[in-house]
Order: structure tokens, then C-alpha cells, then sequence
């Protein structure tokens, strides 16, 4: 077979689930450089590797390059990233959704000889996903395990949450304390002014902000004069007489629409 | 699923090309972009609209090419017609600006009818000047008539439009006028025949025809002699300028000279054959001459126009020429009023010797009986030329009363009240018309809009069938004309003619009658009701019969009717009624029912679908069959088990006891009685579907012992058929019979009770339970397969399954042998007492809530005794055998989510998928389950008919992904809502039906969905919905439904349906109403098979076939054709064992397989199955992921790289086999059909 050649830099490669598989994805890799360097993506160690199937995980793609040398990490993403996706901070509460479907995969080595090897990988042989002593999950089983991992240890929620509350009362009893000595006067007699203390200020949302600067138009119109010119009384009264002939556009519009529709032919 | 059926597989070759081929082709031809000029300014939009114009077009209506001229013509016309608005501020502002400006008025008005020549496009620049016009007189003018004489101005829009569409070319008119000129010269050039014997009819044989009346019996003296006719004329709505068009149909009256007859010859159906004799004559001319078309469409044919008389035929005929197949002509024979004395024909005269009809040797003492319907027969056609010149004189040119009649017509027309048997037919209606005219209650200055809501409302307040209800247009009091009440002693409705002499409503029965008031009082009440779209349920919306009515009894078998008819009608009514066989037998059933079925019904119906018509060669057929006699249950009386009569003391008992039979027995009841009663059924272990059906038995009862019949062999009882797709199959419930899965629900709901009683009595809570809600489909009646209570799966783990602390695990057998029974939790959503302790991140809410429930878990099971288990978002609880799922809900939660603090402090709201996922599931959902268990309570039909739609749906392999099951349910309670033009069904059967022509004929694009539970959206909520949906459209969901918990978003249907799925499901629902319609009307629901036909897939149009491996399959048991099992397994009742566990709850296997395919291809195909029970997924294809794409790292997914040219092609084979890996253990194999792509 030819070597296929690729645009863009790119190597294509084969990758299959198992050996026995009959239909293999073609994935596509090459070395990865981009001018925003992350310490924990080396240029000179890891391998970007596009279109991975949905099924792959950390382990299978440490499988499939296991010939390349030791893989010391795995990040997907689902679109090309010079970052590394953050990780959750308690197994109980994911904040970070999980990378579906069709990924992007960064394969850091532990040597950079690793990655030249991949780089160099053969491209009539395939990776290979599973195997029987280093078996990806799917299908029932993996639903089956899921189900089962689903059920929490109680006690061990119990102790995150408690943790994570005492934190977050620490933190916001902090928040309070600082807006307290905002709220004292400082060196050049300025007062902070927030929600809480003796004179407290008004929350700070849209809202509030949308609320006051309506409140302020309605003031001003309230100061100007209306109905003392006859223009100002011809103009009222066209308005009205507009928007009644536009109610009954929008009626006309509406049988128009009936109308195209062949809404008016009973049988 | 082998099984496949030819009917369906065309909608889904049609499907595939909607969905797929068609559409990428169908975006480039950019069709016609004027219709859609309402959104013309979103690019988006209109793409969007030309999608659903496709889609709709496809899904039955026709495309007519001429949309463009149409446009053009109507923007002209939108031109001329001037402004108009109801309501006084817009006159009183129209005047006092504008008084004394004539001149100015004047000028305008040249102005107006000079822009008439400008271009569109100029006229949009003008448009504020348009606006700002002063008005004309016209203009006021026609403002003040709209509010005066109309119910508002778009409903006087719409009738104009309506008016217009159904009103006759005058092109068509005028061609029909030389061709009935045509008509007169060449019936006028008839030779007079040869006197012959009545019963010599060799000569027929020579025309070709054969006569078109039953000779029964044959033998008849008397002799027939042809004389051309002494005059011909239009007669009918025709001649009045009221008939309905497009296509012109015109009755023509053709006088029979008075020489043909004898004084005696309305004796004996002696006029009648003569007549028909006449008929053959004429119709034998005629088509010598070639004037009227032997087309095969066309070739002329018998009809029984007037109640299905088959005494009184009439010949219809197409003109050749231009008027081929645009117009039909009815020739009816009239006779000169003085051929008979008309006294003679009085409704206690005889005409029907029973010497003769019943070959009677003997002379029976005394007078025959009277023969009121058949002397009527003859009356009409006496009389007929008389009513015409009354009804001319009256209506003369009276425009508006005419339009009013065509209203009433097209009113009329979608009831199928006008035609057939017993009709109250548009000859009828005009009469009524006159006769109002005439005593002035209608006057010619009305409005076509007044004159049909007088009309409706003198309908229903009188009562034509009781003495002094009756009407008479005959204002002599002189002459030999029978009084009133001698009329109501042998009609049941009396309606007299001008003459005094015929009653015009003889045909008609008391039922009928009462149909017709209902009916009034029913258009008055929309016409009054401002929520209602009165316009279209009056005269858009066809109301057919099988639609109308919750059962129907279908009468296939017409000979074994002949046969009671013979038996068991009283020799009276066999001289008067006898030739009418079908007539009779109705109104033999109608008379036992009306007595047997009595306070169960509330409205009663007649209709004999097929219209009696057949070739001038053939044998007349008058009895066709199938004969349907509808009811609507009384909520009240119809499902009770048992039917007091009268105390035992009474005189009435003994004529209960006769009627009845040995069933009437003597009852105790609970406050102290003694009476007769009959039982149908015992209280024990009846379920709710059963006593939907008690009507059932109580006809085949009476059917059976009264009138002779057997029932299994001529009757088919329409109420629930389709209710069996709803039943278990393989198990049953331990305390209570199944059914339609109704007390299952029921048992759900009492043990949520029960709970929500403990949940709000837990104690050491730092904040009480407040509310406790359901959320579940099962909890507002609408779960298919409602979970069952047992304790067999709450037992520790065995076989597929182990035992954790609190709960089973699937154990390794699951993943590969069995699939466990699938348990559905109950969702809950607890409410809690208010606090202002909660923290203001959405964060540390979540974690809150988390401790609430591990808290709610152990006190229940501390306080309780249940079994229990926190999970981070929610407590599962075994209750009664039940899984509940509760979720603790904070109110301002979903506000928190959206919160975001801007980089200088201001705190901003961002709306977010998350946000909007727990606002539906702790606020909307509760809410809709709340309305809806409701209106289950006031309308039971509700429940079982919302898991019908959804059964339909599933099982056309929709998942609820691409048609949200809530959706289904609101549009189901949608035909609750607004029955319109119907009353709320109270069969589940019936409600289906109805939701399958509101899927096959709804256009979503122009009608949104509102649903004002309760009442509790005002009139102005309801008018914003409105203006919003008109306004907005283009933004809003294809689907759109407002409820009052939520209704300016239509959150419901944001992400599904799409217009490909609507298109479809509307195709589908067309042709499965075909099926059942033919189910309903003809005889071939004789076969089982028919009913469950329209559950059934085809899997013709997906390109790849999944085959799922059953054991795998949690819901097997659910599947439309799932065996029934040999042995059905009762559940064990529950008991709470000793080491009771949480059973495996929400596992479905099949679920979760979906679930993968969609996260991850989503772009590349769509799957598709029948959540319940299907045992393969179809996946198709999407038509722009299969093109190939240019080499860049944005298409890479899913594809491979192709030299020459070097692009990106899908790699199939690749994602087939990903198909295979993703369900491995569930997926027994792959069929890929499509070798081509």
C-alpha cells in the first residue's frame, strides 16, 4: 500500500478497536507545536492525534501506543486546545462536561523518543484499541459498570459536602469582613458603599441597573407638557389611528396567510 | 419485525425524501418567496418557513403552480379594500378628526385609486404614509357596518374570503345556461310513446336501462303512456344563487304532464313507478343525444337524493363539453300540483293498500292504516313548484340572506348533516330561511353573519317534533289542509309547506332533529365565546361522523337487518316505511335503544356512509350498508354498573320487568329502597376501560332478546378497539385487574400519597417538606405501561443482580445473558418551607441540597422504616413496591445559574442549558402534571387516550427525543381543551382518532397551540400569545404550544419536533386515519389484524438496520406484537422483606446504547425506535454529512481521507462497526441496506 499523503502536516494512520475488527477509523496525527506552550503538553513529547473515535479513553490510547514507549498522559479535547482540560474538584459533583463524540487527543510521552517513534509509526499496521488483557469497555458491560459505579458512598458524600460548605461559609464570612472595612472610612475619608452595613447600597445587576435608568426616563417625561399644541394633539390622535389600521394590517396579513395557505376552501 | 405493512410503505419512501434527499435540493431551488413575505427580513426565518411550506406540501396539500398570480391579484384587492376596525374609540376618532374635510376626502381618494398602478415596491416606501392617510367615507362606512352587523372584522374577513372561494365562475355559469337551453330543445322533441301496461317493461330492455325503483310486488294494473314534459326549470339552490361551489351542480325539475296519470294513481306505488318509468325515458333520450357525457367518470347514474328514499330517484348527469367534470345535474320529476287532490294525501289518508303489498286474500274490516311518510313522498312533488315560487318571491335579491344561507349550508356540509338519511338538507334550510323572513325575524337588512346566528338560535330554542313546536309556512286557514297537531300525530318533526298539505320535514326523525338543535346551540355558544376561533370550528373544521361520536354501532350485515324488519315491524309501519328497508330498521333499533340505553346517552346520530348511487343498467341497490348509529356517553349515568328501576311497589315496575326480562331483579339499595334494577356487570374487579364499554353489552342485550339479532354476526361495536394495544402481556398485577393500565396509575398515585403524608410528617428536618408533586408521566394518567407494585424485585440479589448496602447491582450476568425487568422511578419534587438561610451560589446550593437529601434518607429510613438511598441530586424510596425518586427543588436556583458577575462587578443574566434543564424539571413539569391530572379528573378519557398518541408515536420508531412526550400529552389535552367542532370525547378511541387528524391536517406553522387550563390565561395573556406568534414566528419552535405556567417560549417543543419530524409524523397520521376511517366506514374491520396494523413500522427507509438481541431488551414484554405469553405470571403482592433492597430502577439497556449513539453521531445520522418494546434501532443517514468535504481539521471526525481529489469522505464502514462496538452484548446484528451510498 501507498503512503497516503496528507495536507497540512498531518500523518494518517489506521486505528481499529481490536484485532478482529473489520472496519478501521483513519485518524490523523503529527507532532505538536503551537506558539502558546503549556508545561504540561512539551512540544518535543507529545503527539496530537485528530478524529478519535467516541469510544477511546486514557488507557486504550496507552495501549495503543504501548510499542512507542510509556505514555505519561492523555488529554482529550474536543476541538484542537493549547491548554489542558481542567479537572473536577469532587467525584460527587462534575462541574466539567466529559468529551463526547468524535475527540482530539494529546499523547504526552515520557521520552521524546516515544513520539518519533510514533511520528515514524508504520502505516499498514493499525493501532489496536482492546485487547484481551487490556480489554476497553463497552457496550453492556460498560453501562452495567456505570449503573453500578452510580450509586454513591453516602458517607463520603457526606464528608465532600461538608468540606466544601465550611470552605464556602469561610469564604464568604471573609467576603463580609472585607466589605465591612470597605464600609469604614479610609485614609481620605471615602466610604465603600455595599449591600450590607448601616446605609446599604443597592444590589448591582442588570436589572437593578435597567430599573433605575426606566425610573429616570419616566421622570423626565413626567416633566414635559403634553396636549397644549394642536400639533401635539394631531399627532396623538394619527397615532392612535395608526396603530388601530396597523391592528388591522396585521388581521388582512393574517388572512393572507390563511389565504396562501388554502385555509379558506371548506370542502 | 418482519411484519410490514404496504399501506405505510409509502409514506416512508415519501419520508425518506422529505428527510433526506429532497431537502438539500429543495433549499437550492428557492421556491416561491412572495407567500412567505411575513418574515421576508430574517434570512433565517425564511428559510425556515420555505422548509415548512415544503414539508406541508408534501404532507397532502396540492402545490398549485399559480401561487404567484394568486399573490399578485390579492395584494390588489388588499388594495382597494379599505381599513376597518371594531370597537367605538376608532369611529368617534375617525370623525371628530375628520369632519367637515371633504375636500380633503376627496383628494385622498384619488390618491388611492392612482397608487393602485404603482409598483409593490413603491407602495412599501409609502407604507407609514398608507397609515397615515385620512379615511373615506367607504371606509367609515364599512367600519360602522362591521360593527354593527359583525362578530368582529376578521371574522367578516374570513366569511368574505370563504364566500368568494366556494362562489361559481360566471364563466361556468353562463356556459351551464347554453347548455341547458341545449337541454330543453332536446327533451322537448321526445315523441309521445304508445299507452303500455304498467307491468309490461320489455321496451326498458331496448334503452338500455333498467328502472330504477324495486318493484316489490311486481304485480301492479294501471298503464304508462310517455307525453314530454310540460315544462322544464332550474329549480334548487341553483336557481336561488346559493349552491356551493367550485364545482356547479344544478337541480333541474322536469314536469311530468298531469295526462300521464290517473285520479287514483297515488295509490299503491303506482306514482312512483310511473315516475320512474318517466325517468327512463327521459335519461334514455338524453343520452342518444349526446348532450350529456359517457365518460366513464361521467356516465350517468340513479341517486336517491332525497333521505335515501329509494322510491324517489333522480338521475344524475355531467354535460359534455366544457362543463365536463366541473359540473353534475340532477333531474328530478315534478307533477303539476292539480294531478291529485291533495286532501287525498292527508297524513291519516292510506295510499298503500295492504291488500296489495301483502297479497292479502281477505279484506280486513275498517280503514287501512295511514301512510303518512309515503303520502308525503308524493306530496313533495305536488308541492314543489308552489315552495319554488314562494322561495324565489321571498328571497328575491336579497344578497346578505343568501350569503347567510351558503354559511348555513357550509355549516351543514362539514357535519355531514345534509345529505343521506334522515338529513336535514339545504332544501330544508332555505325553507326555514323563508319561513323566518316571512314572520320577521329575519329581515333583509341583515348581515350573512346575523342571518346564520338567527337561524342557529331559533334552532335551538325550538322543538319542531312536539305538538304547537311545529312550524307552517301556510298562512290560509281556509281549505281542506290538515291541522298541526294532526301532522304531529304522524310525524315525528313537522315542518309545513306553503300548500298546508306537506310536511317538509317528514323524513326527518326526532333524533335527528335533537342533532340539529345541539349542533345550534353549539355554534351560538362559539359565537359567543371570545376564546374560541368561531370561525374556523363552524365552517373550516369537517366534523365527520366517525369522529363525532365516542361509539358507533356499525350495522355490516343489511340482510339479517331485512330479516328483523320482517319479523318485528308491525304491519303499519311496513305499509309506510316498508320500501325504505334501511329507514325501517333504524328506526326499529333507534326505538329498543332509545328506551334500553336511555340516561346513559347523551346525544344519539344516524348515518349511512355510502352514498346509494349505481349505473342506469344495473339493478337499483337502495340498501347499502354499513348502517352507523352513534353515541355520546352521558359522564354522568354511562358507566354504571347497574340500572335502577322503579320502586317494586310502582305500577311502572311491571312494564320494567317486562322490558327487561328475566335480568330486572329486586334490589335492596343502601338508602333503603326496594326497586327493580338490572346489573350488568359486578362492582368487583371491573376496570375503568370495562366501564367505558357497559354500553356494549347493554345493545348486544337488547339487540339480541328485543330484535332477533346476532350481534357477532351484524354488529360491530366501534368504542375500543385500539385499547388492546394498551394490556399486559406477560404478567398481571396482584390486586387488581388490569386493564388500560388506569388503576395501576391509580395505585401509584395512592401510594405517593401515603408517602408525601410521611415526608411532610419527617421531624428532625432543618426545614420542613412543604410540597410534595409528581412529576412522572404516570402521575397525570399518562404513562403507557404505569409501573406495577411487587416485591419480587426488591429482594437482595440474585441471579442478574447483587446486593449492595441499600440496593441491587446488576451483576456480570447482566452484561451479557438477561436484561432485568426495567422498574421506572416515580419522579417527585419536594418543596421546602421557606428560608433565607440559603447560600447565593449556585454551587454551594447544589451541595445543600445534596445534604438534604442524605438527611431526607436517613430519617426516613430511621423514621419510617423505608428503604432508601441518597444520591447527589435526589433520594431513591421503596414505597408500596414502588420506586419514588425524590428531588429536593429551591425555587431561585435556576435565577442562580444564570447569574454571572461581570469583570467590573455588575451582576449580569445569562441564559444556560443548564439552567433551563432544573427550571423544567422543579417548576414547569410539577405544574403541567398538576393541570393535567386535573383535567384527567374532569375529562377520564384523558389519560388513556395521551398513552395511545404516545404508543402510536413510539411505535413508529419516533423517539421522544424527536417528539418530546410531554408535547404529546399537551396536544392531546388539547383536544380536550377545545373540542371544537366537537363535544370532549369520553372514549380514548374516539380522542385518538381526532389526534391523528389534528397531526395530519394542522398547519403549525400558522396555528399555535394554547392551552388555557382552567381559564387561567386572561383574554389579554391570550391576545399577546396571539400577537407574539404572528409577530415572531420565525423564532418560535415549529411546534408551538403555550400553557399558563409558561407562555410566551413554548419550552416544550424548543428542541423537538423539527419540521422533518412534524412532516412526518403528519403523513403517518394521515394514512393510519385512512386505515381506521375504513375501519369505521366500511366492513372490513371484520378482520382483527386491521386495528393493530397502524402500530406496526415499516423499515423500509433507513439505510441501516440494528438488530437488537431480545433478551437484552428490558421492555420486551411491552412490544405491539409480543406474544402473550401461555402462561400469564401473577406478581406477588408487596410485602417489605427483611433485607429489602432498592431493585434496579431506570436501567434499560437499549437507553443507554441510544444515548451513546447520539452524543457521539449525532452529526452523521439519526436513530430511531420504539421505546417500547422495539427490538431495532433504524439509523439513517443525514443527507450534508455524506457529501465530501475539503481537506480541514474542522471536518475530520468520522471520515477518511480520499486522493485525487484529496478530500474527506464519510468513513461507513468505520462508524458501522463503531455501532457494532458502542452495544456490544446488546447488538445481535447489522444489516446495511444501502449499497449505493
Amino acid at each position: 500500500m501507498d503512503k497516503l499523503k496528507c495536507p497540512l502536516g498531518l500523518t494518517a494512520l489506521y486505528l481499529k478497536y481490536s484485532s478482529e475488527s473489520s472496519g478501521q477509523h483513519m485518524i490523523f496525527v503529527k507532532q505538536h507545536a503551537v506558539r502558546e506552550r503549556h508545561p504540561d503538553k512539551p512540544s518535543d513529547r507529545t503527539l496530537f492525534m485528530l478524529n478519535i473515535p467516541p469510544y477511546c479513553t486514557e488507557e486504550s490510547l496507552k495501549f495503543a501506543w504501548r510499542e512507542c514507549g510509556a505514555v505519561k498522559a492523555v488529554f482529550f479535547h474536543s476541538k484542537p486546545s493549547a491548554s489542558v482540560p481542567l479537572v473536577d474538584e469532587s467525584p460527587f459533583f462534575p462541574t466539567h462536561e466529559v468529551v463526547k463524540g468524535f475527540k482530539v487527543a494529546y499523547v504526552v510521552f515520557e521520552k521524546p523518543e516515544g513520539l518519533m517513534r510514533a511520528l515514524n509509526w508504520n502505516q499498514d499496521q493499525p493501532l489496536i484499541l482492546s485487547s484481551s488483557e487490556s480489554p476497553l469497555l463497552c457496550g453492556t458491560s460498560k453501562w452495567c459498570t456505570e449503573y453500578n459505579a452510580r450509586i454513591p458512598d453516602v458517607n463520603a458524600m457526606k464528608e465532600d459536602v461538608d468540606s466544601y460548605m465550611a470552605a464556602y461559609d469561610k469564604k464568604v464570612q471573609k467576603e463580609i469582613e472585607k466589605e465591612k472595612a470597605e464600609g469604614e472610612e479610609d485614609e481620605d475619608g471615602w466610604i465603600t458603599v455595599s449591600k450590607r452595613g448601616r446605609n446599604p447600597g443597592f444590589a448591582r445587576t442588570e436589572n437593578k441597573t435597567k430599573k433605575i435608568l426606566a425610573n429616570e426616563d419616566k421622570k423626565r417625561s413626567k416633566k414635559e407638557l403634553l396636549n397644549i399644541y394642536s400639533f401635539q394633539i394631531r399627532e396623538a390622535k394619527m397615532k392612535n389611528l395608526m396603530t388601530l389600521r396597523q391592528k388591522f394590517e396585521e388581521d388582512k396579513k393574517k388572512i393572507q396567510m390563511l389565504k396562501t395557505a388554502r385555509k379558506f376552501k371548506p370542502f | 419485525m418482519s411484519v410490514s405493512v404496504s399501506h405505510l410503505r409509502c409514506v416512508f419512501v415519501n419520508f425518506e425524501l422529505i428527510l433526506f434527499a429532497v431537502e438539500p435540493k429543495f433549499l437550492k431551488q428557492k421556491p416561491v418567496k412572495k407567500n412567505v413575505q411575513y418574515e421576508s427580513d430574517e434570512s433565517l426565518g425564511a428559510d425556515e418557513s420555505e422548509d415548512l411550506q415544503f414539508a406541508f406540501n408534501l404532507g397532502g396539500t396540492p402545490v398549485e403552480n399559480d401561487v404567484d398570480d394568486d399573490y399578485i391579484d390579492d395584494d390588489d384587492d388588499e388594495h382597494d379594500g379599505s381599513s376597518e376596525e371594531d370597537g367605538d374609540d376608532v369611529l368617534e376618532t375617525l370623525e371628530n378628526n375628520f369632519e367637515n374635510k371633504d375636500t380633503r376626502k376627496r383628494k385622498n381618494s384619488e390618491n388611492v385609486d392612482g397608487s393602485d398602478a404603482t409598483s409593490l415596491k413603491k407602495r412599501k416606501k409609502s407604507k407609514t404614509a398608507d397609515l397615515q392617510k385620512p379615511p373615506t367615507a367607504q371606509e367609515v362606512a364599512r367600519l360602522r357596518e362591521t360593527e354593527n352587523l359583525f362578530h368582529s372584522s376578521l371574522f367578516r374577513l374570513q366569511i368574505e374570503e370563504m364566500i368568494g372561494e366556494i362562489s361559481i365562475k360566471k364563466k361556468r355559469i353562463s356556459s351551464f345556461i347554453e347548455w341547458f337551453s341545449s337541454l330543453k330543445q332536446c327533451l322537448s322533441k321526445i315523441k309521445s310513446g304508445e299507452v303500455l301496461e304498467l307491468m309490461d317493461q320489455d321496451w326498458l330492455e331496448n334503452l338500455g336501462v333498467s328502472i330504477p325503483v324495486v318493484q316489490e310486488p311486481f304485480s301492479l294494473k294501471g298503464s304508462f303512456n310517455f307525453i314530454p314534459p310540460s315544462s322544464i326549470s332550474i329549480v334548487g339552490s341553483h336557481a336561488i344563487g346559493c349552491s356551493l361551489g367550485p364545482h356547479l351542480n344544478v337541480d333541474i325539475a322536469i314536469e311530468m304532464p298531469s295526462k300521464c296519470f290517473q285520479g287514483s294513481d297515488h295509490i299503491n306505488h303506482r306514482y312512483h313507478r310511473k315516475r320512474a318509468l318517466y325517468l327512463c325515458q327521459v335519461i334514455a333520450h338524453l343520452k342518444a343525444s349526446g348532450i350529456i357525457s359517457s365518460k366513464e367518470d361521467f356516465v350517468p347514474r340513479f341517486e336517491l337524493p332525497r333521505a335515501s328514499n329509494p322510491l324517489i330517484p333522480v338521475v344524475v348527469v355531467v354535460p359534455t363539453g366544457a362543463l365536463q367534470g366541473r359540473a353534475q345535474v340532477h333531474l328530478h320529476i315534478t307533477v303539476p300540483e292539480e294531478t291529485f287532490k291533495l286532501s287525498k294525501l292527508n297524513p291519516s289518508k292510506n295510499s298503500v293498500r295492504s291488500k296489495w303489498l301483502f297479497n292479502e286474500k281477505t279484506v280486513s274490516e275498517g280503514k287501512d292504516y295511514a301512510t303518512p311518510i309515503h303520502n308525503a313522498s308524493i306530496l313533495a312533488d305536488l308541492v314543489a313548484k308552489q315552495n319554488e315560487t314562494l322561495k324565489l318571491e321571498t328571497l328575491e335579491d336579497f344578497k346578505n340572506i343568501k350569503d347567510g344561507i351558503i354559511l348555513l349550508k357550509v355549516w351543514l356540509r362539514q357535519r355531514e348533516l345534509d345529505q343521506g338519511y334522515s338529513a336535514f338538507g339545504s332544501y330544508l334550510m332555505t325553507m326555514l330561511v323563508v319561513y323566518l323572513l316571512r314572520s320577521r325575524r329575519l329581515s333583509s337588512h341583515m348581515s350573512s353573519y346575523q342571518v346564520a346566528r338567527t337561524v342557529w338560535n331559533f334552532l335551538k330554542e325550538s322543538d319542531w317534533t312536539s305538538d304547537g313546536g311545529g312550524l307552517t309556512l301556510c298562512d290560509k286557514t281556509t281549505g281542506g289542509a290538515p291541522s298541526l297537531s294532526e301532522f304531529h300525530e304522524h310525524y315525528e318533526v313537522v315542518f309545513v309547506d306553503y300548500t298546508g298539505y306537506c310536511n317538509l320535514a317528514a323524513h326527518l326523525d326526532a333524533i335527528s332533529f335533537k342533532r340539529i338543535k345541539l349542533e345550534s346551540a353549539m355554534a351560538v355558544q362559539y359565537l359567543d365565546n371570545p376564546s374560541v376561533n368561531s370561525f374556523q370550528a363552524l365552517f373550516m373544521k369537517t366534523a365527520p361522523f366517525y369522529r363525532r361520536f365516542d361509539h358507533i354501532l356499525c350495522f355490516t350485515n343489511i340482510s339479517s337487518l331485512e330479516e328483523m324488519n320482517k319479523k318485528f315491524a308491525s304491519k303499519k309501519e311496513k305499509l309506510d316505511k316498508g320500501h325504505h328497508s334501511i329507514g325501517l330498521a333504524a328506526y326499529l333499533l333507534l326505538k329498543v335503544l332509545q328506551k334500553g340505553l336511555g340516561k346513559r346517552v347523551s346525544e344519539w346520530g344516524i348515518h349511512i356512509p355510502q352514498k346509494v348511487s349505481w349505473q342506469i343498467a344495473d339493478q337499483p341497490t337502495p340498501s347499502q350498508g354499513p348502517l352507523l348509529i352513534g353515541i355520546n356517553l352521558d359522564s354522568e349515568h354511562a358507566y354504571s354498573v347497574l340500572d335502577k328501576g322503579p320502586p317494586a311497589d310502582m305500577p311502572q315496575a311491571e312494564e320494567f320487568r317486562k322490558f327487561w326480562g328475566d335480568k330486572s331483579e329486586l334490589r335492596r339499595f343502601q338508602d333503603g329502597s326496594i326497586s327493580e334494577a338490572v346489573v350488568w356487570l359486578s362492582e368487583k374487579d371491573i376496570t375503568l376501560s370495562q366501564r367505558r364499554v357497559i354500553n356494549r353489552q347493554i345493545t348486544e342485550y337488547l339487540l339480541k332478546t328485543k330484535l332477533g339479532l346476532d350481534t357477532s354476526k351484524c354488529l360491530v361495536y366501534l368504542a375500543d378497539q385500539l385499547e388492546e394495544t394498551l394490556a399486559l402481556t406477560k404478567c398481571k398485577p396482584a390486586t387488581f385487574s388490569y386493564g388500560t393500565g388506569e388503576e395501576a396509575t391509580l395505585a401509584v398515585l395512592s401510594a405517593l400519597d401515603k408517602l408525601a403524608a410521611q415526608l411532610r410528617g419527617l421531624s428532625d428536618l432543618p426545614l420542613d417538606i412543604s410540597g410534595v408533586q409528581g412529576s412522572s408521566p404516570v402521575c397525570r394518567y399518562t404513562d403507557v405501561f404505569p409501573p406495577l407494585s411487587t416485591d419480587s424485585h426488591c429482594r437482595p440479589g440474585r441471579f442478574i443482580t447483587k446486593a449492595k448496602e441499600n440496593c441491587n447491582v446488576l451483576a456480570a450476568k447482566a452484561h451479557y445473558s438477561h436484561a432485568p425487568d426495567y422498574v421506572s422511578p416515580v419522579e417527585v419534587v419536594l418543596q421546602l418551607a421557606l428560608s433565607g438561610k440559603w447560600p447565593d451560589d449556585a454551587q454551594a446550593v447544589r451541595r445543600v441540597r445534596t445534604a438534604f437529601a442524605i438527611q431526607i434518607a436517613e430519617s426516613l429510613r430511621t423514621q419510617c422504616g423505608l428503604t432508601t438511598q441518597a444520591f447527589p441530586n435526589y433520594v431513591d424510596v421503596v414505597k408500596d413496591g414502588f420506586v419514588f425518586r425524590l428531588r429536593v427543588a429551591y425555587q431561585r436556583e435556576p435565577a442562580l445559574l444564570r447569574q454571572f458577575v461581570m469583570p467590573d462587578g455588575m451582576v449580569k443574566i445569562v441564559d444556560n442549558k443548564e439552567a433551563q434543564i432544573l427550571e423544567r424539571e422543579i417548576n414547569y413539569l410539577p405544574k403541567i402534571t398538576s393541570f393535567l391530572h386535573g383535567l384527567h379528573q374532569q375529562q377520564p378519557a384523558f389519560g388513556p387516550a395521551a398513552c395511545l398518541a404516545k404508543r402510536w408515536i413510539s411505535s413508529h420508531m419516533i423517539r421522544w427525543s424527536h417528539f418530546p412526550e410531554d408535547a404529546i400529552e399537551l396536544l392531546v389535552a388539547h383536544l380536550f381543551l377545545c373540542p371544537e367542532p366537537f363535544s370532549p370525547p369520553a372514549q380514548p378511541q374516539i380522542a385518538f382518532l381526532r389526534f391523528l387528524h389534528l397531526l395530519s391536517s394542522t398547519n403549525w406553522h400558522l396555528e399555535p397551540i394554547i392551552l388555557n387550563f382552567n381559564n387561567d390565561m386572561n383574554r389579554e395573556i391570550v391576545q399577546e400569545i396571539e400577537h407574539r406568534f404572528t409577530s415572531e414566528r420565525a423564532q418560535l419552535p415549529a411546534l408551538f404550544i403555550a400553557t399558563p405556567s409558561e407562555h410566551l417560549n413554548s419550552s416544550w417543543t424548543k428542541e423537538a419536533p423539527s419540521l422533518t419530524i412534524l412532516a412526518r409524523v403528519a403523513l403517518l397520521a394521515a394514512e393510519s386515519l385512512k386505515v381506521l376511517q375504513s375501519c369505521y366506514l366500511t366492513e372490513s374491520h371484520l378482520e382483527t389484524n386491521m386495528w393493530k396494523q397502524i402500530f406496526r413500522p415499516s423499515l423500509d427507509c433507513y439505510n441501516i438496520i440494528i438488530h437488537l438481541n431480545p433478551s437484552m431488551i428490558s421492555r420486551n414484554s411491552q412490544w405491539i406484537d409480543a406474544k402473550v405469553s401461555e402462561k400469564i405470571f401473577a406478581l406477588n403482592p408487596y410485602k417489605k422483606g427483611d433485607n429489602e433492597k432498592i431493585p434496579v430502577v431506570g436501567y434499560d439497556a437499549v437507553q443507554c446504547y441510544l444515548q451513546d449513539l447520539e452524543e457521539a453521531y449525532s452529526d452523521f445520522a439519526m436513530f430511531f425506535h420504539d421505546l417500547y418494546g422495539g427490538n431495532v434501532i433504524g439509523v439513517v443517514w443525514k443527507p450534508p454529512a455524506m457529501e465530501p468535504k475539503d481537506f480541514k481539521i474542522s471536518h475530520m471526525n468520522g471520515r477518511k481521507l480520499e486522493v485525487n481529489p484529496t478530500q474527506l469522505t464519510l468513513n461507513k464502514e468505520a462508524l458501522v462497526e463503531d455501532f457494532y462496538i458502542l452495544g456490544k452484548g446488546l447488538v445481535k446484528s447489522i444489516d446495511v441496506k444501502d449499497s449505493s451510498v
